[in-house]
């Protein structure tokens, strides 16, 4: 089952901070949704372990992170994520762009695709993309809390 | 002894069932019901993905759990040789996936643990990572250039399984070419189950201080079990027994192998204890066999004045990861070319190519092996697509079709023999009885108030029995079926067989067949099944099988027995045997009706009083290789309404006149009709087993898979005529899967036919009322 997803945040910091909150596994990884364990690997990889539950599913999924950037898009971040847990699998690929708004905010506009298979999918059904748009907006949503409080 | 003769005959009589008091009053003794001391259980891993490359298993964190006795991975199986066994349709399956997995659910590790919580927790604990591969769903798609490769295993580099025919090709093109009139239509028949109330499971227990196997299980067909058994774990023969307890609904979904039984052998010798595995309703649904998923392109040559001419059809069959339906070794489609139906046509022509997806395996449930269901929706539909082009009433394009009843013994040009048939007597029946010519009166009248309603009809005809030995087997089993009778010395009878009921009856009808052929009550026989160290040799019961193979074994086997007890009689009669007549349940001698003795008499003599020379007891044992299918038949008949402003289909009235042959228990007949109707509404209307593009399951459980209550089953109607088998010893047909083959077409049919003059000639099933509600709505129908 293949979800796309995306949206715009607006923060309260620039650019360049904006880029290296979401560059940041320890800052960027407390911002995923029910996290009951983080692991920073090192600068670009954390595994993340968080509680799940899609109607009658419940259970925790295991996230490997790894974070990309491509030097010729400076103002991109790539984040792609393999989850496992529960007999099921999910495939995370997100990017965010990071633009002005002016007067020292910025937009972040995210995408999303995620591909979910096992009985998260098959079980979980109908209720899932509802609770994957849901679960990732709540993660942004997060982003732009932490960096609203981190701002000068 | 002083025991009466019954008084009237015990065929045809609707006795109560003898199975239901235990049943009824939860006394059944089914698989999950048994435990055993020590005993273990096991749980399954399954595959998240369609497709995948596994790229390692960690056991450690489950083995960790307390209570987890042992982790059986693939790479463990293969060091026995056993992570792949052959399949019933001749290819292999994988039972632990090593490699890559082929199908969501997929089997890829097992774990044995002291309680079924621990198993599920350590299931829940191993670590397998995974390569996505991509997926191919579509069967349409499994022979592109593009398409993945699924079995790499395979020498043959394609999807590709095998192509099959049945026919005259060139003289059907010809026939095709010359006809007035041609009609064509794509059919699909949805991927379904039938999802019986109980799944599958089993307990193996090894015994290692004897070196005997016991497997308890759900089967369909425990002595093929033990065959195969034997054959894929090395085990000898007569060190494996058997046992098929009560069965809570197999309807095809019983008769595979499938992995989880053989891990359970291999986790019960390494853990010397006895294992339980049974499915939850996920893995039963997403895992075990389904049915169906038949994609079929019918063409239908006939004259202007409807006379049929030719018939041909091409099949995309989508087998799943594996093939493992179970089907003779020379009828990989099985029974499929009985498509001509009850139709007279000259030619016919029918092909079939099977293909690999990633979905599961199995196409067993619902007589899908035999592809009967799917010949018969298929005909049933290309008729009335043809009544519809020539504009013709449905019933009377079926009439001046059918193949004349002094025509039988039939041949069609697919090669099938008909026993039996009076198809236009059965058609009569229902036609007046359901009031053809007023509901056709009223369907106009109401068609001009805007108001939608339908009638569809199937005249049906199947072919059941599995079968004789010349063109039948399975994995090189001849396909007879067998009968052992004791005869105790009170005149009371123990009758085994080597067929496994799951809730048709079996201990009523053939104690009655045994009963009517040694003039006994019904009571006086007790029926067992289900054992291999007890039962006869048998090929099971599937296939609607059991009466026409087993229950021609019954009724020689105790002819057998009929033999020696007339020796008995004439020396108990003080006559020569050729004296001793058999009438009215009793032998008599000829001439001097007054002089006769009972079956318990002789019975007793055989223990107590023997002519000289004669073996001591009363027992026979009989092996019954059937000379032909039968063919049971029947019209059925639904009237529907929509509702067109929901796209609601309501069954108003549905009659289902059958002619199975003689009818050995006319209420168990009627039960084996109601059910399967009751299917066959469920699949018309509500059941299929959907996946997404990426081999996601999307009905594996009962909120997505739907199965009618009784709020949602129509009443059903049933009537019958009695045409008799001509080769089967009591005239006998089967019936148990009639009402399933012939039922969906009716139902579509009469569908279509409430929208036919939008000029809709064919809806797939499921009929849901949002597929009738778009289809409404294209057709401008608002419902206000």
């Amino acid at each position: 089952m293949k979800i796309e997803m995306n949206g715009v945040e607006r923060v309260s910091v620039t650019p360049a901070q904006a880029l290296a909150f979401v560059s940041d596994p320890k800052r960027v990884g407390t911002c995923m949704p029910d996290l009951e364990n983080l692991q920073v690997s090192d600068e670009r990889h954390f595994v993340a372990t968080v509680r799940v539950g899609v109607g009658p599913v419940k259970g925790r999924l295991k996230m490997e992170v790894e974070l990309t950037s491509d030097p010729s898009k400076p103002e991109e971040l790539q984040m792609a994520a393999k989850g496992s847990g529960m007999g099921s699998g999910m495939n995370l690929n997100s990017r965010v762009r990071v633009t002005s708004a002016g007067d020292g905010a910025s937009e972040l506009h995210w995408t999303a695709d995620a591909a979910v298979s096992g009985p998260l999918a098959s079980v979980g059904g109908r209720l899932l993309e509802a609770q994957a748009k849901k679960t990732t907006e709540r993660m942004f949503a997060a982003i732009r809390e932490a960096l609203g409080s981190s701002s000068p | 002894m002083a025991t009466e003769a019954p008084s009237q005959p015990v065929l045809g009589q609707a006795l109560k069932r003898k199975e239901d008091p235990r049943f009824i009053q939860g006394q059944g003794r089914y698989l999950d019901d048994i435990r055993l001391p020590a005993m273990v259980y096991m749980a399954i891993v399954r595959s998240p993905y369609a497709h995948a490359r596994i790229r390692s298993i960690e056991k450690k964190a489950a083995l960790e759990i307390p209570g987890v006795l042992a982790v059986i991975t693939g790479e463990d199986l293969a060091g026995l040789g056993l992570h792949w066994m052959p399949t019933l349709a001749g290819d292999k399956q994988m039972v632990l996936a090593t490699e890559k997995v082929l199908f969501q659910y997929q089997e890829v590790a097992a774990v044995v643990a002291e309680s079924r919580e621990a198993a599920y927790d350590g299931a829940a604990a191993v670590e397998v990572e995974y390569d996505a591969l991509p997926v191919l769903v579509d069967a349409k798609k499994a022979l592109d250039p593009e398409a993945p490769l699924l079995r790499e295993d395979r020498e043959k580099k394609s999807n590709h399984i095998w192509h099959w025919e049945s026919g005259d090709a060139k003289a059907t093109a010809d026939a095709m070419a010359k006809a007035e009139v041609v009609v064509k239509q794509d059919v699909y028949f949805p991927r379904c189950h039938a999802s019986p109330l109980e799944t599958c499971g089993c307990i193996a227990e090894m015994n290692k201080a004897t070196g005997r196997l016991t497997l308890y299980v759900t089967s369909q067909a425990p002595h093929v079990y033990r065959t195969v058994l034997a054959l894929v774990a090395k085990l000898p023969e007569h060190m494996i027994r058997v046992v098929s307890p009560d069965i809570g609904g197999g309807f095809g979904a019983k008769v595979g192998v499938y992995p989880g039984y053989v891990v359970a052998v291999v986790a019960s010798i390494v853990t010397g204890r006895p294992v339980k595995w049974v499915e939850t309703r996920t893995e039963h649904l997403a895992s075990t066999a389904f049915a169906r998923d038949y994609h079929m392109s019918v063409e239908l040559g006939a004259t202007k004045e409807g006379r049929v001419q030719a018939l041909r059809v091409h099949t995309l069959a989508d087998h799943g990861a594996f093939d493992s339906q179970a089907n003779p070794t020379k009828w990989p489609a099985g029974l499929f070319n009985i498509c001509t139906g009850s139709y007279d046509f000259a030619n016919a022509f029918v092909d079939v190519d099977a293909v690999y997806t990633n979905k599961p395996p199995g196409g067993v449930s619902y007589r899908c092996s035999f592809r009967v269901t799917e010949a018969s929706y298929l005909v049933e539909r290309a008729m009335d697509v043809l009544a519809a082009e020539l504009k013709a009433d449905p019933a009377e394009l079926r009439r001046k079709n059918f193949i004349p009843a002094d025509s039988f013994p039939y041949t069609t040009p697919l090669g099938w023999t008909y026993d039996s048939g009076n198809y236009q007597a059965n058609l009569d029946k229902a036609l007046e009885k359901i009031g053809y010519a007023e509901l056709r009166r009223e369907q106009a009248e109401r068609r001009k108030r805007g108001e939608l309603m339908g009638i569809g009809i199937s005249t049906f005809t199947e072919i059941v029995g599995a079968g004789p030995s010349a063109q039948f087997d399975i994995l090189g089993l001849k396909m007879f079926d067998s009968a052992e009778i004791r005869v105790h010395p009170t005149g009371k009878a123990l009758a085994r067989f080597g067929v496994r009921h799951q809730g048709q009856g079996h201990e009523t009808t053939f104690a009655q067949i045994v009963a009517s052929e040694l003039g006994l009550t019904a009571a006086d026989v007790l029926v067992e099944e289900g054992d291999t160290d007890t039962a006869p040799y048998g090929l099971g019961t599937y296939g609607s099988r059991s009466t026409p193979v087993a229950g021609g074994a019954a009724a020689l086997c105790a002819r057998r027995i009929r033999e020696k007890a007339k020796k008995i009689a004439a020396h108990l009669l003080e006559c020569g045997e050729h004296d001793v007549e058999w009438a009215e349940g009793k032998f008599r001698v000829s001439g001097a009706p007054e002089r006769s003795v009972t079956m318990q008499d002789c019975a007793f003599a055989a223990y107590t009083n023997l002519p000289p020379g004669l073996e001591p007891g009363l027992e026979a044992t009989y092996y019954y290789d059937p000379p032909n299918f039968t063919f049971p038949f029947g019209t059925y008949i639904a009237v529907v309404d929509i509702d067109p402003g929901t796209g609601e289909v309501k069954v108003r009235r549905f009659l289902a006149v059958d002619d199975c042959g003689t009818i050995i228990n006319p209420m168990i007949v009627d039960g084996q009709i109601h059910g399967g109707l009751t299917e066959g509404f469920a699949i018309a209307f509500m059941q299929e087993i959907p996946y997404d593009a990426e081999g996601n399951c999307l009905a594996s459980n009962f909120t997505e898979y739907l199965v009618p209550t009784a709020v949602e089953t129509p009443r059903w109607e049933t009537d019958r005529t009695t045409t008799p088998s001509p080769h089967h010893p009591i005239g006998a047909k089967g019936v148990g899967e009639s009402p399933n083959v012939g039922s969906p077409a009716a139902f579509v049919n009469a569908v279509v036919d409430a929208l036919s003059h939008f000029g809709v000639r064919h809806v797939d099933m499921p009929l849901t009322r949002d597929k009738i509600w778009r289809i409404l709505r294209q057709h401008g129908v608002d419902g206000a």
